[in-house]
C-alpha cells in the first residue's frame, strides 16, 4: 500500500460525494425541507475536509508513478492542473456551505445570498470535480480514452510550476506565509481553546450560544493557515509528502473539522446555558478536538526534523 | 559578552542546541507554539470581546481564563530563555550580521504585551465586568493588546531571515 493507492480509494469521496451534496441541496429546495438542506450542506463541508487529504495523496502518487512504463506525465500534468482547480473550488464551496450551516443556528436559516452562493459554487464544483476525475483515470487507464483522443501536449503550462516560481522567486512569499500561519494558528486555536474548554467545563458562566459566534473567526484563522499552507506544499510537495507524520497532521486537521460541524449544529452543544454542565458526548467530542488541534500544532511543528 | 558565551556553553544550552534527541530542539519550538496557541490564542479572542465580536459573552466568567494564559506565558518564558540560551550571543549584541535587532523588537512587543494583558486582567476583576459593556480604555487595551501581539509575532518569524533582511 502506499500514496498512489490510497489516492485512488480516497479520490471517488470528493467526487462522487460533490454530485450527492448537489443532488441532496436542489432536492431540499424542491421539497422545501430543512433537514435535506442541512444533511446537503453536511455533505460539501466534509467532501471539502476530505478534498485536502486527497489533494495531497495525489501529490505523491503522481512522485510514484510519474516515472513508470506506459504513464504520460503530460497525462499527469493536466489531471494536476484540473485537480487544483477542483480543490481550490470545492474548498470555496465548503467554506460557503459551512457558513450556512452557522447561520441556520446565528439567524435560524441561511440568508438568502448565500444559498444562491453555495448553489452556484457547488454546481461549478460538480462540473470541475468530475473533469478532474476524468482526466485523472485517463493518466492509468489509456484504454478509456475516447478515439483519436490528443493526450495534451508536454509542453503545456504546469501551474504548480507557477506556483513554485511565485513563491520560490520572491524572498518575501514564504516568511510572509509563514507568519500569517501562525497568525491563522493563533485564532484557530484562540476559538477552539474557548469552545472546547467550555462545553469541558471551565468558563461555565458563558453560555455556548454566545460562543457560536466566535466560530467564524476560528473558521477564518483555519483557512488562512489551509491557504498558506498550500502555499507551502504546492512549493515544496515531494518535500512534504516524504515526511510520514504530514499525513498524520493532515488527517488530524480533518478529524477536527469534522468535530467542528458538531459545535456548529448540534443541539446538545448549542443548548449549554449559563452555568449549564455539558453532555458527556459534547465533553468528549471537546477533548477528541483538542487532542486533533495539539496533534496537528506537533506533528506540523515536527516537519522540519523528520525529513 | 563574556557571560554570554559563558551561558552558552552550560549544559542546558548545549543540549537545547546540540542534543540530537527529540527532547531538546523541536521539543522546546514544539512547547513555544503550543504556549503561543494558548496565550495569544485565548488572549485574542478576549480581545476581540472587548471590541465587540460575539458581544454576548459574559465578561465575568471570563477571568477564570487568566491563569491558563499565564500558565501559557510561562511555557514560552521558559522555552524561550532556553531557545534564547542556547544563541545568547546571536540573539543579545548586535552586529555582524547578528539576530540581536530583531530578536530584540519581538521581545519589546512581547513585554508591551504582556503588561497590556496584565492591565486587562487587573481592570476585569474590577466592577468593568459587571456592565458587559467593555469600557474605552478597555478597548483601547485591547486594540493595543493585538496589535502587539502581531507585531511580535511577525518580528519573531522574521529572527530566522536576519541575514535576507540586515544583509
Amino acid at each position: 500500500l502506499n500514496y498512489a493507492h490510497i489516492h485512488i480509494v480516497l479520490n471517488h469521496f470528493p467526487t462522487i460525494g460533490t454530485v450527492l451534496g448537489f443532488g441532496l441541496f436542489v432536492a431540499a429546495r424542491v421539497k422545501k425541507s430543512e433537514d435535506l438542506q442541512k444533511a446537503s450542506l453536511v455533505v460539501l463541508v466534509v467532501m471539502a475536509l476530505l478534498g485536502i487529504p486527497t489533494y495531497i495523496t495525489g501529490s505523491a502518487a503522481q512522485g510514484i508513478v510519474r516515472n513508470d512504463a506506459g504513464i504520460s506525465a503530460a497525462a499527469i500534468e493536466v489531471h494536476q492542473n484540473a485537480a487544483m482547480l477542483a480543490f481550490l473550488f470545492l474548498g470555496i464551496t465548503g467554506t460557503f456551505a459551512w457558513l450556512a450551516l452557522w447561520q441556520f443556528r446565528r439567524f435560524s436559516r441561511p440568508s438568502s445570498w448565500n444559498i444562491t452562493t453555495v448553489f452556484l459554487l457547488s454546481l461549478l464544483t460538480v462540473g470541475l470535480m468530475i473533469r478532474a476525475g476524468t482526466l485523472g483515470g485517463d493518466i492509468n487507464h489509456p484504454e478509456i480514452r475516447a478515439e483519436g483522443q490528443e493526450l495534451a501536449d508536454a509542453s503545456q503550462i504546469s501551474w504548480r510550476t507557477v506556483g513554485q516560481t511565485f513563491i520560490f522567486d520572491n524572498s518575501w512569499t514564504w516568511p510572509a506565509a509563514e507568519t500569517l500561519h501562525f497568525i491563522g494558528l493563533t485564532l484557530l486555536f484562540g476559538v477552539a481553546i474557548m469552545v472546547n474548554l467550555r462545553a469541558m467545563g471551565m468558563v461555565k458562566g458563558v453560555p455556548f450560544m454566545s460562543l457560536h459566534r466566535l466560530l467564524p473567526m476560528g473558521v477564518f484563522g483555519f483557512l488562512l493557515c489551509l491557504l498558506t499552507g498550500m502555499m507551502f506544499f504546492v512549493g515544496n510537495a515531494e518535500r512534504y509528502v516524504a515526511v510520514p507524520t504530514f499525513f498524520v497532521k493532515i488527517g488530524l486537521i480533518v478529524l477536527a473539522g469534522i468535530n467542528l460541524i458538531y459545535f456548529t449544529m448540534f443541539d446538545q452543544a448549542w443548548e449549554i446555558r449559563e452555568d449549564q454542565d455539558a453532555p458527556a458526548v459534547t465533553k468528549l467530542v471537546a477533548v477528541g478536538t483538542l487532542v486533533f488541534l495539539v496533534g496537528a500544532l506537533y506533528f506540523g511543528r515536527m516537519i522540519p526534523f523528520l525529513e | 559578552m563574556g557571560f554570554l558565551s559563558w551561558l552558552e556553553q552550560t549544559g542546558l544550552a548545549t543540549f537545547v542546541r546540540e542534543s540530537p534527541s527529540f527532547y531538546g530542539y523541536p521539543t522546546f519550538l514544539f512547547a513555544h507554539t503550543l504556549g503561543l496557541a494558548v496565550v495569544v490564542g485565548i488572549s485574542s479572542v478576549v480581545a476581540a470581546r472587548m471590541l465587540g465580536v460575539a458581544s454576548g459573552i459574559p465578561l465575568a466568567p471570563l477571568r477564570s481564563l487568566f491563569p491558563l494564559m499565564w500558565a501559557g506565558f510561562l511555557i514560552n518564558l521558559i522555552s524561550g530563555a532556553g531557545l534564547w540560551l542556547a544563541d545568547a550571543v546571536n540573539k543579545t549584541i548586535p552586529g555582524d550580521g547578528r539576530q540581536a535587532p530583531i530578536f530584540m523588537t519581538k521581545m519589546f512587543f512581547v513585554i508591551v504585551g504582556a503588561v497590556l494583558l496584565l492591565k486587562i486582567q487587573k481592570k476585569l476583576s474590577g466592577p468593568e465586568a459587571d456592565s458587559n459593556t467593555p469600557s474605552s480604555e478597555m478597548r483601547f487595551l485591547s486594540a493595543s493588546l493585538l496589535v502587539c501581539w502581531v507585531l511580535a509575532m511577525i518580528a519573531g518569524r522574521l529572527i530566522g531571515y536576519t541575514s535576507a533582511i540586515l544583509g
